[in-house]
């Protein structure tokens, strides 16, 4: 049987830490993927993202399995590297829907680059 | 009423791993362990190494000049997490470049973009979003 508790506030027993509620519900993420971009894409690890997608270099899009209420998410986005070991950092994550965001990455240079290692998170309201 | 709650660990009835809860939207659920930070960190690697606030960090590498290392307190369960980070806080700084991503600790670079050069950098943050051991 599944159990269910409504509650407002958690806190230890000692009494000397508490959290309401509200933010472990909205400081928690309600995405997040671990990803390789380069050759054909993969997902290492994720939550909530249904699939991925390779929109040319340096350009995915993550879809999410549960959408989020609005497109105002807080995305956030970092390069891992190209793998050559120079600077492959500069991310822009945009056109965000509620059902996905897409995301883009490019060199210091400013050229389209695909990422062999990449983290992407997001904080806001689900549906 | 207000309720609350005394308890100092919370477990999932029928999986241990798995609580879940409601959206605020209310149509949809969610793995309450899945979407915790399981380890974040905010840090100097200048001259002097600091570590201005952290969770679930053991200790902090200077592995050269804007070269470092976060180790875990808690293990990750595998190398497989995400990492989204910010760089320095002026400067143009950022957190790219993660060499040896392990399941207990992670390697990465501090950079300026400008100039794409491995530098110290003040006050970068890493956030570390998978599952623990």
């Amino acid at each position: 049987m599944v159990g269910i508790v409504k509650v407002d506030t958690l806190q230890n027993n000692a009494g000397t830490s508490s959290v309401d509620m509200g933010y472990v519900v909205n400081g928690s993420a309600k995405a997040w993927v671990d990803f390789n971009g380069t050759g054909t894409v993969s997902i290492d690890d994720s939550l909530n993202i249904s699939s991925a997608d390779d929109d040319g270099t340096g350009d995915y899009g993550f879809n999410f399995t549960s959408s989020f209420a609005s497109t105002a998410y807080c995305p956030q986005a970092t390069g891992r590297g190209d793998g050559t070991g120079e600077g492959s950092w500069c991310t822009s994550t945009r056109v965000p829907a509620t059902s996905s965001c897409d995301i883009f990455y490019f060199s210091n240079s400013g050229a389209d680059q695909d990422q062999t290692a990449l983290s992407w998170s997001a904080l806001g309201d689900l549906a | 009423m207000s309720s609350k709650i005394l308890v100092d660990e919370l477990a999932g009835k029928t999986a241990a791993g798995n609580i879940t809860v409601t959206s605020e939207g209310g149509s949809a659920t969610m793995q309450l362990q899945q979407g915790l930070a399981k380890a974040w960190i905010k840090f100097t690697n200048k001259t002097s190494n600091i570590i201005h606030v952290s969770f679930n960090i053991s200790s902090f590498d200077d592995d050269g000049t804007g070269d470092f290392g976060i180790n875990f307190t808690n293990s990750m369960s595998s190398a497989e997490y995400s990492a989204p980070s910010s760089g320095g806080e002026d400067n143009r700084y950022t957190v790219t470049n993660f060499g040896t991503v392990l399941s207990s600790a992670m390697d990465g670079q501090t950079r300026q973009t400008t100039t794409n050069n491995v530098a110290d950098a003040d006050r970068s943050s890493i956030e570390i979003l998978g599952d623990l051991a």
